[in-house]
């Protein structure tokens, strides 16, 4: 099937990415548009799937089998500190990650 | 003590265990040939110099142990396996600076078995590609011909146990990342039945297909690390019980079964042996001297009394398709994690939260990643899981199905790992989707989670290029996977060293 | 409320998603611990974390209790059912997704009953399924949020209900009647307050119909998110609905969206609409195989339900001439419920028993702001006080004056009462002279008494207490007095 630039943008918002980052105007453009021709030939090569008869058949998603054990109810008190916890983060604060501020909490 | 580094991993032990030498000769002579050697390959991304050498100084104090398997042996780890303590980069931008503070499962069975860490390998960022040159941190270059990838997306192990950089190391095979950068490079790699390694972590990139496998430079070798690292753990769901197995416990014992196939004449393991060979993998546009190469293989093993069968996969065509569907997808919201709060990188001065992550985002993936996301954003979105996701996974049952009525009749399949020897830096570049059909021969065992072992089958005649074989198995039938390789590395005579380095 | 015109013209239609964080003791996914509140970010490993290459493996009570609770529900338990994936992006929501369930969840078609405004309620349950809590995002200044994990990875079922409901009160009442019912069953603490159970509404108007004419077709309904106390959703839905009528019956449409409720303001505001409603992206985890649930694992379950509470307060009331109110507190929880019977079974009567608990140990309990199971007062030893009161050993009056000191003491009631010269007075010659000593002190009300005057009798029994200070035995006074007054 076809891939609209529309399609392309609304994909990268709902990915939280930007595929023209850095770029502006026509070059933006351009790059979205070849972007969209791209996947187009990527998805177009999936439609191979439409000739495949797959009535009545139960998908599989993971060929996990003989699965482990659950987890038991048991807490584990000496876990990891939050020295450990926050060691990576870019920007903490009190013992917590910073964001820019966020609405509708 | 340079040469060091050359032996067998399996020589090395011997040596270990009679003190010829220690664990610090062993570290060093690795770590001379990676200073030596790096200019080139560009193998590492880092390299624990002080680390290693510090643990192979402890472990010499205390001397051999009979119960640790892999003591004084250095290793190296595919840079998607955390580590702790040290940078865990996924080759990415995104995570150049992240520190695990815990181990992946395989990581500590490593480190419990007495192995020394001597290095973190470059990979396509993220795992995904198929040729290492999609690295954050540059492209890994062949051995046998630095004009040309390694394979990938396990290319930086590879090419660093080909050039003996290590006696081993740990890849992650999502679609082909261990058998095809093992075939490009001439190593030994196994991708074992899924469950059989812990994922835990192990930084995911298609979390029903990956599985942790060994690469090294002989079966045994490889078998030696396996046998290590194979087993279950509780922190992994997707681990498998093996006491729940029809038919009672799989063989383990994959050391054993690698010295049997080895030590007995070839015929007496592969006498009356049933090898499925599917049309759908040999009639796929293998090159001539690929194409050369196995049939050769396939006399010699006739030769040897195997029972060559037609074996069919009818929906081997699809497989392609249904890989990068389901493994973009899973993918996509695998890197959803990576949003600049916790961990990775941050963009500055990002005003609102949506552009935090947008510019975080859209500067630490590379472009293949992001394509990845894309297009499994795109698969999952509304309208379009049941056309593509759900009938994928539909395809996936009935490759399954495929596979298992083929391994009914026959122990094992053998196929080529890929339709060519490794190619020239740039050849994928821009058409991804030919990227993709590279991955042709290998997607299908992720689909249907059974193992694979590649093996060189020779060198091409036309591009002196290692040309890798893959052993299809049953389910958690690694060791017959052993068994038999060993007897094919002995009908087969040795590759020799490769000429790049 | 406007329900003058509602009642006539408009049918209010609810549906409640009741997110209910469960009572286990480690999180849904990783063993740190289910506990609420702590320093920030201490209760938190790399997988509640979302760090890169942790894995979830399911906690096996978090499941049960989602057995329990569908049980109990009269639900439908699927004997396999599957975890998703959830994707969006919020900074409490480590991995980027949530993981839920979608098909199928755990428990589906069930059905609870209830009485509100004094009619039975049907409400059916669409189903019930098993997802992890977020984080926590604090306000820091004007352009800041702090994230905090410890809540992230907590056990939640969402219990989703058909749109049953046909007003605000119902609403509130099945929230109730929900509550009650799943902290009786230990599948959640209940508490409001620290977010333990809180829902989403569903709220729609259409035409009223006359009775036998059928049904409109449900019109189109606006969702409240996250409102966390029985007022907010009494509020809320009261606010919505005057709000939808008032769109109505001005000849306007009302929009399908998500608002928010503003319990300071007492309205609600519009956070987005249907066109801008998310894409989830649901698919099947690959992290988690599918849950099994084996037969004899259900019914092993089923079969450890406990009696529901509405069945054993009704046979409290039968058995015990309790009333409503009493029976309902002693069934409060099961564990409070199994208390009271334990004592029962040590020897106590079941009158005196309920009273004991109801007008003793739980107002001292309450002063001490502590629960009832805290405090040192076994069965057993109720049962004794209970035993000592109905033999004539210690009176009521002076367990009263020593319950707190009988908590803080390892002594059974009539040891310490002895100690306190407060054991009550059963011996006929000593109580024989207060008898005589208050008859002849007060020779006018004797007289008045024995003139017909009868309910002097309490004036003289209130006599020979003081003298006795309190230790006399009332039944044996009153018997003392009559004899010798009337004689």
């Amino acid at each position: 099937m076809a891939i609209s630039k529309e399609t392309v943008l609304h994909v990268s918002r709902l990915a939280r990415l930007d595929l023209a980052a850095g770029l502006s105007g026509a070059e933006a453009e351009d790059k979205i548009g070849s972007f969209a021709v791209q996947m187009a030939q990527i998805v177009e090569y999936m439609d191979i799937l439409n000739q495949a008869d797959t009535s009545g058949v139960a998908p599989l998603f993971s060929p996990v089998s003989l699965t482990a054990a659950p987890r038991q109810d048991i807490p584990l008190e000496a876990g990891f500190s939050r020295e450990q916890i926050l060691a990576n983060a870019p920007e903490q604060e009190k013992g917590m990650f910073v964001v820019p501020r966020v609405l509708h909490v | 003590m340079s040469d060091l580094c050359s032996m067998s991993l399996s020589r090395a032990l011997l040596g270990l265990r009679r003190r010829e030498y220690g664990a610090l000769d062993l570290t060093r002579s690795c770590l001379e040939r990676i200073r030596a050697t790096e200019p080139y390959l560009n193998a590492c991304i880092s390299v624990l110099e002080e680390s290693a050498l510090e643990r192979a100084a402890a472990l010499d104090e205390i001397g051999p142990r009979e119960d640790k398997p892999l003591w004084g042996v250095p290793v190296m780890l595919k840079d998607i396996i955390c580590l702790k303590g040290h940078p865990c980069t996924c080759a990415s931008r995104f995570v150049e600076n992240f520190i695990p503070f815990y181990d992946a499962g395989v990581a500590s069975r490593l480190k419990e078995a007495g192995a020394v860490i001597v290095a973190k390998n470059n990979l396509d960022e993220f795992a995904m590609g198929s040729g290492t040159e999609n690295s954050a941190f540059g492209p890994t270059r062949n051995p046998w011909d630095l004009a040309r990838v390694p394979g990938g997306s396990s290319g930086g192990s590879a090419a660093a146990v080909a050039a003996a950089q290590a006696f081993g190391a740990l890849g992650t095979d999502t679609g082909g990342s261990i058998r095809l950068p093992a075939g490009f490079c001439g190593c030994v790699g196994l991708k074992p039945t899924y469950g059989r390694v812990s994922r835990f972590g192990v930084v995911a990139f298609g979390s029903s297909f990956d599985q942790v496998g060994p690469l090294a430079r002989s079966v045994e070798d490889c078998a030696r690390l396996f046998e290590v690292i194979a087993g279950p753990d509780p922190r992994d769901a997707t681990s498998a019980r093996l006491d729940l197995h029809p038919g009672g416990l799989p063989e383990q014992d994959f050391v054993r079964a690698a010295l049997e196939g080895g030590e007995r004449e070839p015929q007496d393991t592969l006498k009356g042996l049933k090898i499925g060979l599917a049309r759908e993998f040999w009639d796929s546009g293998l090159t001539p001297e690929v194409e050369r190469v196995c049939r050769g293989l396939l006399d010699k093993l006739a030769d040897a009394g195997a029972v060559l069968e037609p074996v069919s996969l009818p929906h081997q065509k699809y497989a392609v398709a249904s890989y990068y569907i389901m493994s973009s997808a899973e993918a996509s919201t695998n890197l959803a994690r990576f949003d600049g709060v916790r961990y990775g990188r941050r963009a500055e001065q990002a005003g609102e939260l949506d552009e935090l992550y947008v510019a975080s985002r859209s500067a630490g993936f590379g472009p293949e990643a992001q394509r990845r996301i894309m297009l499994g954003t795109f698969v999952l979105s509304s309208g379009y899981y049941d056309a593509y996701y759900r009938k994928a996974a539909q395809i996936r049952r009935l490759l399954r199905g495929d596979f298992d009525r083929a391994l009914e009749n026959c122990r094992l399949i053998l196929a080529p790992t890929c339709t060519r020897t490794a190619w020239n830096f740039g050849f994928t570049e821009n058409d991804p989707l030919l990227a993709y059909k590279m991955d042709l021969l290998t997607v299908t065992l992720n689909l249907v989670g059974l193992p694979g072992l590649a093996l060189p089958a020779g060198l091409g005649d036309e591009s002196r290029l290692p040309v890798g074989v893959q052993l299809m198995g049953r389910p958690f039938d690694e060791a017959a996977l052993f068994r038999t390789a060993a007897a094919v590395e002995r009908l087969l005579p040795p590759l020799g060293k490769p000429g790049g380095v | 409320m406007g329900s003058g015109p509602l009642e006539s013209r408009w049918e209010t239609v609810i549906g409640l998603e009741v997110h209910t964080q469960l009572l286990t003791r480690a999180k849904l996914f990783c063993s740190c611990p289910n506990l609420f509140g702590g320093e920030p970010n201490t209760r938190v490993c790399p997988v509640c974390a979302g760090m890169p290459g942790a894995l979830p493996v399911i906690n096996a009570q978090a499941v049960r209790l989602a057995v329990r609770a569908g049980l109990a529900l009269g639900c439908r338990i699927n004997r396999t059912s599957l975890f998703s994936r959830k994707s969006y992006f919020y900074p409490d929501l480590p991995n980027g997704f949530q993981t839920s369930q979608w098909e199928p969840p755990i428990c589906e078609g069930g059905r609870v009953e209830f009485i509100s405004g004094g009619r039975p309620v049907s409400v059916g349950i669409t189903r019930i399924h098993l997802e992890n809590d977020a984080g926590k995002c604090l306000h820091e200044g004007l352009d800041a949020s702090l994230v905090d994990l410890n809540r992230a990875g907590t056990p939640l079922v969402e219990i989703v209900s058909e749109p049953d409901l046909r007003s605000p009160d119902e609403a509130v009442d099945f929230m109730r009647h929900l509550r009650r019912l799943l902290v009786y069953l230990d599948v959640t603490d209940g508490n409001m307050e620290e977010g333990s159970m809180r829902c989403d509404v569903n709220i729609s108007l259409r035409p009223r119909v006359k009775e036998g004419e059928g049904d409109e077709p449900y019109g189109t309904r606006a969702e409240l998110k996250n409102l966390n106390s029985f007022n907010s959703i009494l509020d809320a839905a009261r606010h919505e609905q005057e709000r939808q009528r008032e769109i109505l019956e001005a000849g306007g449409k009302v929009e399908q969206e998500t608002r928010h409720y503003d319990p300071e303001a007492r309205i609600t505001r519009g956070m987005r609409s249907k066109e801008n409603a998310p894409d989830y992206r649901y698919f099947p985890c690959p992290d988690l195989p599918p849950v099994f649930l084996e037969e004899q694992e259900v019914e092993k379950i089923r079969s450890g339900l406990p009696e529901f509470p509405e069945q054993r307060r009704l046979r409290f009331e039968a058995d015990f001439g309790l009333n409503a109110e009493e029976s309902g507190i002693l069934t409060s929880s099961a564990a409070l419920a199994d208390y009271f019977e334990a004592a029962l079974k040590a020897g106590g009567g079941g009158k005196r028993t309920a009273t004991l608990i109801l007008a003793e140990l739980l107002p001292e309990c309450a002063r001490r702001g502590l629960s009832w199971s805290a405090v040192n007062f076994s069965p057993e030893r109720l049962a004794h006080t209970v035993r000592m009161l109905d033999a004539g050993k210690v009176s009521l009056r002076v367990v009263r004056e020593i319950f707190a000191e009988l908590l803080d003491s390892d002594l059974p009631v009539d040891i310490l009462a002895e100690q306190k010269g407060l054991l009550q007075l059963s011996d006929s010659s000593v109580l024989e002279e207060a008898v005589r000593a208050a008859v002849e002190g007060n020779p006018a009300e004797a007289a008045a008494y024995r003139g017909g005057k009868t309910r002097l009798l309490a004036f003289f029994v209130g006599q020979v207490m003081k003298a006795t200070r309190g230790a006399g035995n009332p039944g044996l006074i009153n018997k003392l007095l009559r004899q010798y007054l009337e004689e």
